[in-house]
């Protein structure tokens, strides 16, 4: 065969960086070769700031065309052939891909791109040159340069010449990993997981944090948060869940504070727990699926309550969206169905009937004394377990007390 | 772990799961086929069938096997005329809810009949709706959720009176080995049950279909038993259905009897408890703890005591139960409804130490109402 059929890979934001670009690029090469490990002998490889994935067996092509479409940091993908730079090949395989692809009869455009300059033929005559052999070739076929049905790319470069004429898009964003960590509260709703999704996409790392409040809701809540978990790792590969039994500082909440304040001051306790095992995990920042006035705790003056309790930056990417439109992203992403499934993922006895919309942040720290707060805190972090998830489900389980990280965090509290 | 959702499923017996073991591996014989080994797979299957048609009293060639009681359920609605009017009570299981509503597009008017707050089909209300173009109900022997016991019998006869034409179905399988299931006595035309209700395996159940009932196979294909119903016949299923009959055919209601007794009283001292249907099936207690949510105290036992909610087909959803709404239940108690099943499992002695957990977990539970 005197070509091989390839990925040619684009990336969007990546092209803005300066000296720093060849950092982002490895991150993404590295999470591309995360995403195919399971196709034996697939490459990837970078060559003048376009990557090229090549070995990947025809019948998976389609399979790997999902799951890079999903990795931020790509803008498009393109499946094509490459072979010898050669004005002849590139009419030859244009033809063959064509014909591959049952297009026989449609207009197009030629669009040709001359990297490599030491190639004798300039880019507007090696358009030239492959759209009368197409048409020479195939006679149905037409050439329409203002509004054509497609365009056929043929670029010559240090590697070889490539012709393609498909554009699969992708996520955009920027690679993981080339912007640090952040810890996201799942909660089990809809919002969450779009909010992580935006966070990772501009190349967030992210761990996530879950409150349990067994038996008020249900081991299967719990499982339906490590689905959403596992659906999030399409793009994030791999997610630690850290689970916080959190029942005890919730009746004792119930038991101790005002009715009013029941929501915010479980909202404070879980913004601290996840500021610790952040600062435990080097996470850089909080984030949250709050949206501005979507229930109580979510008014201006709630949300001011919750962010005093951290240092800890809190992003809040969908705080701007209407219910909606957040909708709309999870049912895109994919997790919208695992979301809307029926278990209650916060117990209504814990929420009170008229709970303050405009709480006074003083008052609600006069209430927060009324509980021993280290203790509360202290008890639950000793029992935190990490679940470790990644596209396939749950991979790893472990109770935060046996990691390492947990030792600093006991010599950082004396 | 004291196991206490037997109406979800039961646990097989030991002779059932021997039974079942060796027939998978000796008796693997299609009994369709010629040779001598088919043939003494037949004859074992014959045996077992023969079984469980003297359980419920009719006849080998009464009775058809199924992959359980929804297939069951299906089949019989299925023989609905086209065109004509057919009557479900409105708190069926949902494999016949579901199917009778279906049968729609098939021109067929489908009519909820209502129940009594004691969770019973009234016999004038029934009558009330059957007329000249009835050609199917379908009544529930024993309700799964809360017990209930329907008297067939005087129901079957009351439609039969207003239109002899009409076929009578019931879904048996809470019934079943249960509650005594003559079903010449009933009178019925057809009859549903189910192996894995009775601590046998899952996956087989059975349609007893009366001689000279007009009959639709609702499965085609190669023809297998008597082209009632197709695909090649679950032997070892079979025999295992059979082996739980056996084991249960004696004294099994009765000791069940005692230990839901036993619970009723030891239930009784919690304080604002509320059963739901006092007369209800021996192997079924429905029983509501005010002010405790049903789920909450599921899973808070569920180290301890296993109990169900609502019927388990139905209570991954969070909506309160059909069966519930129909017995015109409030929306507090139904919230609050906790169904406990018994089997042969069960023994009156862990009643106590089920009870005490149920009671530690409703106090502890009654502490956290909505503010």
């Amino acid at each position: 065969m005197d070509y091989r059929n390839m990925i040619i890979v684009k990336v969007g934001e990546i092209h803005l960086k300066g000296l720093n670009r060849p950092f982002f690029e490895k991150t993404l090469i590295n999470n591309m070769k995360a995403a195919l490990k399971k196709f034996e002998g697939v490459t990837v490889s970078i060559s003048q700031s376009r990557i090229f994935v090549y070995n990947i067996d025809p019948k998976d092509l389609d399979e790997a065309l999902e799951k890079l479409s999903k990795i931020f940091g790509i803008h498009a993908l393109s499946p094509a052939r490459e072979f010898e730079k050669d004005i002849d090949l590139c009419i030859k395989n244009a033809v063959e891909m064509l014909e591959e692809a049952k297009i026989t009869n449609a207009t197009f455009k030629v669009k040709a791109r001359r990297a490599d300059k030491r190639f004798p033929i300039e880019s507007p005559e090696i358009a030239a040159k492959v759209g009368a052999g197409i048409l020479e070739n195939m006679p149905n076929m037409k050439v329409d340069l203002h509004n054509p049905d497609m365009f056929i790319e043929v670029e010559i470069r240090d590697r070889g010449a490539y012709v393609y004429f498909e554009d699969v898009q992708a996520v955009g964003g920027l690679p993981i990993g080339t912007n640090g960590r952040a810890m996201l509260l799942l909660s089990g709703g809809i919002d969450s997981p779009v909010a992580g999704y935006m966070i990772a996409k501009r190349g967030v790392q992210l761990d996530g944090v879950h409150f349990y409040s067994f038996p008020h809701t249900s081991e299967r809540a719990k499982e339906k948060v490590y689905e959403l978990a596992q659906e999030l790792c399409d793009y994030v590969t791999r997610l630690s869940v850290f689970v916080v039994p959190f029942t005890h500082i919730q009746e004792e909440i119930y038991d101790k504070c005002p009715d009013q304040f029941m929501t915010i001051l479980t909202r404070r306790f879980m913004m601290k727990i996840s500021e610790r095992i952040a600062r435990l995990r080097n996470c850089g920042a909080l984030v949250t699926g709050e949206s501005i006035g979507q229930v109580a705790s979510q008014t201006m003056e709630s949300l001011n309550c919750t962010d005093s309790a951290v240092n800890l930056p809190v992003f809040r990417p969908v705080i701007g969206m209407d219910k909606l439109e957040i909708m709309e992203i999870a049912k895109n992403i994919g997790t919208y169905e695992t979301s809307i499934l029926p278990f209650e993922d916060c117990c209504t006895v814990f929420t009170p009937r008229h709970p303050s919309t405009k709480p006074k942040l003083q008052e609600v720290i006069k209430a927060e004394q009324l509980l021993d707060e280290e203790a509360l805190i202290d008890e639950a972090m000793q029992m935190v377990e990490r679940i470790d998830i990644d596209a396939d489900g749950v991979i790893y389980t472990q109770k935060l007390t046996d990691m390492a990280i947990w030792q600093e965090y006991k010599k950082a509290l004396i | 772990m004291i196991y206490l959702d037997n109406s979800a499923t039961g646990k097989p017996l030991k002779a059932v799961v021997d039974a079942y073991t060796l027939a998978l591996e000796e008796d693997y014989f299609n009994i369709s086929s010629p040779y001598s080994n088919a043939l003494s797979t037949e004859k074992k299957m014959a045996k077992a069938k023969k079984i469980i048609c003297d359980a419920i009293n009719c006849k080998e060639s009464e009775l058809i096997f199924t992959s359980g009681g929804t297939e069951s359920d299906n089949t019989a609605l299925n023989l609905a005329k086209d065109n004509s009017e057919i009557i479900v009570s409105c708190y069926e299981h949902h494999a016949v809810l579901n199917y009778a509503e279906s049968l729609k597009k098939r021109n067929i008017k489908v009519i909820l009949c209502p129940v009594n707050k004691s969770g019973v089909v009234e016999k004038e209300t029934l009558e009330n709706l059957v007329n000249e173009n009835t050609s199917l109900v379908s009544i529930m022997h024993v309700n799964n959720e809360i017990g209930a016991i329907n008297d067939i019998k005087m129901l079957c006869s009351a439609v039969k009176e207003k239109n002899p034409n009409t076929m009578f179905h019931s879904d048996g399988v809470q019934a079943f080995m249960h509650i005594c299931a003559d079903i010449k006595e009933l009178g019925v035309d057809l009859y549903s049950i189910s192996a894995h209700k009775i601590h046998g395996p899952k996956g087989i159940g059975a349609l007893y279909i009366k001689k000279g009932v007009p009959f639709t196979p609702f499965i085609s294909g190669g023809g297998q038993q008597e082209n009632k119903r197709s695909g090649t016949v679950n032997v070892p299923s079979i025999i295992a259905f059979s082996q739980a009959v056996s084991q249960l055919k004696n004294g099994f209601s009765q000791n069940i009897k005692e230990i839901k007794d036993r619970y009723i009283s030891l239930l009784s001292k919690i304080s604002d408890v509320k059963f739901i249907c006092p007369d209800s099936a021996p192997n079924i207690l429905s029983v509501a703890f005010l002010g405790v949510k049903a789920s909450s105290l599921q899973n808070a036992l569920e180290n301890d005591v296993i109990i169900g909610k609502g019927s388990a087909c139905t209570s991954r959803s969070s909506k309160v139960s059909h069966v519930l709404e129909a017995i015109g239940l409030p929306l507090n108690i139904a919230e609050s409804t906790i169904r406990i099943s018994f089997g042969a499992f069960n023994t009156i002695e862990e009643a106590d130490q089920a009870v005490e957990k149920i009671e530690y977990y409703v106090n502890y539970l009654r502490k956290y109402k909505r503010k």
